[in-house]
């Protein structure tokens, strides 16, 4: 496996949560930021963390291991927030650590189908395989249930 | 690429031409010998086409053509202004606003069908035509042989200008081939006449209409000429033109229009005149000055976080320049504040236009009062507010005002007075719909909000006139059975609420049986930048918009009351209701002991008056009104979200749906 980009090559970042590695397609994330300061916002279900400022811009922040049903866990040096935007919706992920830029090459991706056996698959939309390992990819759209 | 700059610049203008085309066509409605009207008409739809046609609009450019062509003829007395004409011509109008916003919707026009129209517009012309043909100036009719080419290149060689001029003689004239020789004679006083058209010995037969042309090769003016043709009587009109052969050695005969005729060139003077009042204005792109906003907004976070950090500071020049800043930092605010401001004259420019249909179709007379166009108010506002203020001026003529035999039948006058009128109060802009019609009938509203399911009949009756005039307001109240066709939208007051509240703003009714209604509208004068109070609410901090603050009291735990299940506090003689708004807000708040004091935040929605709890007060200050985003769009009790002074983000609170 070279490490030249070729045109079916897809980038992905990846993070984790808890004892599994998940993934984002690069072309949703607009950036990674350290935690500040979020304000909570009331009326909202209880995975939306509330709101905060990164750079003058008010972006929503979810805790992304409540939205998928994991425990919740202290914030320490190694957590980060993920900026997404995803057409008209920039919203931030709550992850335990960011890891890397994976350049993945097509057949290394499988559907996620058939692999989880309740409603947990229900946010994963691909798995790559990767040196041995396993990624999970998000489905955004339907991990922040936005959209139809 | 250029084209999409020129598209932009067409989408623009546009709306311009079509204002003008719908101004002007009143006018000739009003008053069908004003010329002015036409020429102002003319000009629109010929600036409308030209820009069409360069960017291949083809509906649109076929449309202002045959609008130009109806115009002409008015313009040249050959056509009569009937209300046909008048109404044919709003609705090419219309259609073209349709296609317009087709182009801008869809970046070309769509496929609708203007053949009903361009044929309707062709018809009247039709009937014309034959005899339009032959007055135009028409250059098709030089056409030159190769002698008299040869004599007006010799000509031009001496100095010799070629005059093309069309003379039309009054429909009156009895001796016709006398007054033509008689202008023969006059024209060859200043050289020498090289063709005519019709040929001179059918002008001597009398075979020719009115109207005929001579080229004349002169060192003479063109006016001293034009003045003394016009001196001979029995003439309505000599054009005269200036022309140059181009080419002269090819048989065509192209011919260019060297100076414009004197209608032509008055017609540049005017512009000219009207384009003086202007000069000292530019066009902006609505979003450079957004982003212009931004970075005043940006530049009083910081202003807020420096004034923060130098809070416990004694340095006495640090102070001083602070406060320099913050000054310059408002006065900025301003004036970038007023370069946003237009008049609110852009909207109401479409009403006489949706007045006028509304009348016609609803067989009622109105008058409509504009006062106060020349109010200012921010150009956000003027994109949203025009829907509902349609809808609430038709909602005057329709229910309002009476038909005219009723009025007349109890002593009103006929003609039905609706006013629109702006003006500035505080920091508010005030807009209020008036009608002197039957006002509004709290029976048949509180009947229909019932035939509706708004409202059950037990509650109903307890309801007071306010209550009753909220049910209009409630969705599902006004429903499409009673949308006629004049505004199509099919929005009922509702949305009219909704979007007022969206701005930031409120409604209120007044109404007298009998005398009429009046819809005020109240919004704020800025949306992006306003004053607060910021309070703590459960360590979290909030900011209420100063403008929906009365008054700020403590009161004692024990004052506070509990009727029917409302607690109510007493505030200068009344009662107000108490909103906890850890409640509202769903966060939990400390039970306090009775004769704990308690700071409570009287704000005001319209006329009415609540109290608010809150934690602790922190002070006033002046906040940026930042979107919570898409995702959390759909709360409810919070409008925006502002950075403070540290960088943490506040909530705003949205006192209209609170109360």
């Amino acid at each position: 496996m070279g490490n030249k980009t070729i045109a079916s090559d897809k980038q992905f970042i990846s993070f984790s949560l808890g004892n599994d590695n998940y993934g984002l397609d690069v072309m949703a994330v607009e950036s990674v930021e350290r935690l500040s300061d979020i304000t909570h916002v009331p009326k909202t279900p209880n995975y939306v963390l509330g709101v905060t400022n990164i750079r003058g811009d008010i972006i929503p922040v979810i805790n992304l291991r409540k939205r998928l049903g994991m425990d919740d866990k202290e914030y320490d040096d190694d957590t980060r927030i993920i900026i997404c935007d995803l057409d008209d919706y920039r919203i931030g992920l709550v992850v335990d650590m960011v890891k890397d830029v994976l350049i993945v090459q097509e057949n290394n991706i499988h559907t996620g189908e058939n692999i989880f056996k309740d409603n947990k698959n229900d946010f994963i939309s691909k798995i790559i395989e990767l040196d041995g390992t396993y990624i999970l990819v998000l489905d955004l759209i339907k991990t922040l249930d936005i959209g139809e | 690429m250029d084209n999409n700059k020129y598209m932009d610049l067409f989408v623009e203008e546009s709306k311009e031409h079509i204002q003008a085309l719908n101004d002007n066509l009143l006018e000739l409605e009003a008053d069908t010998n004003n010329l002015e009207a036409v020429n102002e008409l003319f000009r629109a739809a010929h600036t409308l086409k030209g820009m069409a046609g360069t960017l291949g609009l083809n509906m649109i450019t076929d449309i202002t053509h045959n609008m130009e062509n109806v115009l002409d003829e008015i313009r040249n007395h050959k056509k009569e202004v009937t209300s046909q004409i008048i109404d044919v011509l709003l609705e090419s109008t219309d259609t073209l606003e349709t296609l317009i916003q087709d182009v801008i919707d869809l970046g070309q026009e769509g496929d609708r069908d203007v053949t009903d129209l361009l044929s309707k517009l062709k018809n009247p012309a039709s009937s014309t035509t034959s005899m339009l043909a032959k007055q135009d100036l028409n250059y098709k009719d030089i056409e030159l042989d190769q002698y008299q080419l040869s004599i007006v290149k010799v000509g031009a060689e001496q100095g010799l200008f070629p005059y093309w001029i069309q003379i039309r003689l009054q429909p009156t004239c009895l001796l016709k081939a006398a007054r033509a020789y008689m202008v023969f004679q006059a024209a060859e006083r200043f050289g020498e006449i090289i063709k005519s058209v019709p040929h001179v010995q059918d002008i001597e037969e009398e075979k020719f209409e009115d109207t005929f042309s001579l080229l004349l090769i002169s060192r003479a003016d063109e006016m001293d000429i034009q003045s003394k043709i016009e001196s001979i009587s029995e003439i309505d009109s000599v054009k005269i033109k200036k022309v140059q052969f181009n080419q002269l050695e090819s048989s065509k005969n192209i011919i260019n229009e060297v100076k414009s005729d004197t209608q032509a060139s008055q017609r540049q003077q005017q512009r000219i005149n009207s384009s003086n009042r202007q000069v000292r204005s530019i066009r902006v792109d609505i979003e450079r000055l957004d982003l212009l906003m931004n970075l005043v907004s940006e530049l009083i976070i910081i202003k807020n976080t420096m004034e923060d950090m130098s809070g416990n500071n004694v340095d006495s020049t640090l102070m001083e320049n602070m406060e320099y800043l913050s000054r310059v930092a408002n006065e900025l605010h301003d004036a970038v504040m007023k370069v946003r401001m237009v008049p609110i004259e852009l909207v109401f420019n479409r009403f006489p236009r949706v007045v006028r249909d509304l009348a016609k179709n609803t067989n009622k007379r109105i008058k409509l009062n504009i006062i106060g166009a020349d109010t200012e108010v921010d150009r956000t506002i003027i994109d949203e507010i025009g829907d509902p203020l349609i809808h609430l001026l038709r909602n005057a003529i329709d229910h309002g005002i009476e038909l005219p035999e009723e009025r007349l039948k109890i002593g009103k006058n006929p003609e039905g007075i609706v006013e629109l009128i702006a003006y500035h109060d505080g920091n508010n802009v005030v807009i209020e719909v008036r009608d002197d019609g039957r006002g509004i009938n709290y029976k048949s509203i509180v009947d229909n909000a019932v035939r509706k399911g708004i409202v059950t009949e037990d509650k109903a009756k307890e309801l007071d006139d306010k209550g009753i005039i909220d049910l209009m307001f409630q969705p599902g109240f006004s429903t499409a059975e009673e949308v006629s066709n004049i505004s199509g939208r099919g929005v009922g007051m509702d949305v009219v609420k909704t979007k007022i509240e969206a701005l930031g703003g409120i409604i209120e009714v007044e109404t007298e049986q009998g005398k009429g209604s009046r819809f005020i509208v109240r919004l704020p004068l800025t949306l992006s930048i306003i004053q607060a109070l910021l309070v703590e609410i459960s360590e979290e901090i909030f900011a209420i918009p100063l403008s929906s603050v009365q008054e700020i009291i403590e009161i004692k735990q024990s004052d506070i009351k509990e009727l029917r299940g409302q607690e109510v506090i007493p505030y200068r003689g009344v009662l107000l209701p108490l909103i906890r708004v850890e409640q509202e807000l769903d966060i939990d708040y400390k039970d306090r002991t009775q004769d704990d004091l308690i700071t409570l935040v009287v704000i005001k929605k319209g006329e009415k008056l609540s109290a608010l709890t809150i934690g602790n007060l922190i002070g006033q200050q002046e906040i940026v009104i930042k979107s919570l985003g898409k995702y959390l769009s759909s709360i409810k009790v919070i409008s925006g979200a502002t950075i403070l002074g540290d960088g943490r983000v506040a909530l705003i609170l949205d006192i209209n749906r609170l109360v």
